[in-house]
């Protein structure tokens, strides 16, 4: 597969544990990932969030960051599309937490995580740069894409600017540490915290009509223990593939624009929606304060 | 969740986090104090468990070491355990040491203990108890804890405290105990803002905004 994108696309989530500053042997990974991929006959491969440099990077990030390039890595030049993810920094030297859609190894698309989470355990605003666009893209075959990573989820209008903008698909990387283990509920056994990302992941379905594909990583770093879990949600909400919890996994799907329209056509939230009404209401809002 | 499942998930995070921290040193293995305490076999169970026998060094109390030093030192015997153990701990070859203390003990037990790993540190004496069958803590902190009705209800309380973020929990025991309670979290509470302390001299400083 070389990007020619159809109405029906096979899509991976290659659920991993990206070593922390290991730039050389992640890459290596998701070469090999790659290579699977497009002999499984994979039309889009999904890594994890900062899948080529590990999470919790602190002040090594300006080490790790990349200048922004067009084509980042000429091994990345062969196979199915791909999506990884990366810091580089921008020409004001900015360090980025970003999402690359790669086609024959070119950038297709770029997504700099808008929200950073700086509370509890995470540290992340005080390291990167806070992205500033939410934009959905042109993949080819009718589809169109937007990217969002981890936190991003959780500020449900990013996912609706992109759903307003036309998306189909909605790929989101990111790095969740499992939590509540001992208070889990009664998840079967797996982590209470990954309850509300299968809430969010699938809300944002039923209310677009739009696939969501949720890669998460696993591995340890420091005390964390990612939770994994990944998972592809159909334009109906259903969950149509999820991988396992603490271990490394890979989980296909085969997507396709009828299932999209199907998941569209008992209702009509994208069609009534209104941009100019939320456009005007904001402005009244940021206007008084 | 079930007992079995949330049991197995416990044990692979612990064990996770220990092979990771394994890795990261370059050390094979882990020297556990073991001060027979109902934690310290959990420790061990879990740790084994998911690593293998091998790789856990059990550092017991060496009485006759201890002797020497309560005597020498003049000092009580219980406390020169902990630090005759802790010693051993560090002297036992390619191994990176660790404590077994609960999360109730650590919070109320003043400073954290120096071993860079604390297994259980984020298992509270109930959990400990559900786990294994009875729990421990200082002498201070098990007083406490009958003082309060017992180590549900202090557990209770601090679990809506701390895991809750609940600022009227306390109110739930007896306000002298909770205001004891009060005071010994706030002990320790420099030892958890500051494991490392390393005044900040230079332009990147160690434990401050250098962890490269």
């Amino acid at each position: 597969m070389t990007g020619d994108w159809g109405p029906r696309v096979r899509l991976r989530i290659e659920q991993f544990a990206p070593g922390l500053c290991r730039t050389d042997t992640n890459l290596g990974r998701v070469v090999r990932a790659r290579a699977d991929a497009a002999a499984d006959g994979v039309d889009l491969l999904v890594t994890p969030e900062l899948s080529m440099t590990g999470y919790d990077v602190r002040d090594a990030v300006h080490a790790l960051a990349m200048p922004e390039s067009d084509a980042p890595w000429p091994e990345l030049a062969e196979g199915p599309d791909l999506v990884v993810g990366t810091i580089e920094r921008d020409a004001g030297f900015v360090p980025y937490n970003a999402a690359l859609h790669l086609r024959g190894g070119r950038v297709l698309h770029r997504h700099r995580k808008v929200y950073l989470p700086t509370y509890g355990m995470f540290d992340e605003g005080r390291w990167f740069g806070r992205g500033g666009e939410a934009r959905a893209y042109d993949a080819g075959g009718g589809w169109r894409v937007g990217m969002l990573v981890c936190e991003d989820l959780w500020h449900p209008a990013l996912a609706w600017l992109l759903a307003a903008q036309g998306a189909s698909l909605l790929v989101v990387q990111a790095a969740a540490a499992g939590r509540g283990v001992v208070a889990g509920g009664a998840n079967g056994g797996r982590f209470a915290s990954w309850g509300a990302w299968e809430h969010l992941a699938r809300a944002a379905a039923i209310a677009y009509g739009a696939y969501v594909a949720l890669a998460n990583r696993v591995g340890v770093e420091g005390p964390l223990c990612f939770a994994g879990g990944s998972m592809i949600v159909a334009p109906d909400g259903a969950v149509v593939a999820r991988a396992d919890d603490l271990d490394e996994d890979r989980i296909d799907a085969e997507l396709s624009l009828d299932a999209v329209a199907a998941a569209r056509r008992p209702y009509a939230h994208l069609r009534d929606d209104d941009p100019r009404l939320v456009a005007r209401e904001l402005a009244r809002i940021l206007g008084a304060g | 969740m079930t007992d079995a499942a949330r049991d197995r998930r416990i044990a692979e995070v612990v064990g996770a986090v220990a092979r990771q921290a394994l890795a990261d040193r370059g050390r094979t293995r882990i020297a556990l104090i073991d001060d027979g305490s109902p934690e310290a076999a959990l420790a061990v169970r879990l740790l084994a468990g998911r690593l293998g026998g091998d790789r856990v060094a059990r550092v017991t109390v060496d009485e006759n070491l201890v002797d020497q030093v309560a005597q020498e030192l003049g000092t009580d015997w219980r406390l020169a355990a902990g630090e005759v153990q802790r010693m051993q701990a560090r002297l036992v070859d390619d191994a990176l040491p660790a404590h077994p203390a609960n999360k109730t003990a650590l919070l109320l037990g003043g400073d954290l203990p120096p071993e860079p790993l604390l297994p259980l540190g984020d298992l509270w004496a109930t959990d400990v108890l559900a786990l294994q069958g009875g729990w421990s803590a200082p002498g201070e902190v098990e007083a406490l804890a009958e003082a309060a009705g017992g180590i549900d209800a202090l557990d209770g309380a601090l679990r809506r405290l701390i895991d809750g973020r609940d600022p009227a929990a306390l109110d739930s025991l007896d306000p002298a105990i909770a205001g004891r309670v009060r005071e010994m979290l706030a002990a320790g509470s420099a030892s958890r803002r500051h494991p490392r302390i390393v005044p900040k001299l230079g332009a990147r400083t160690l434990c401050a905004d250098l962890y490269e």
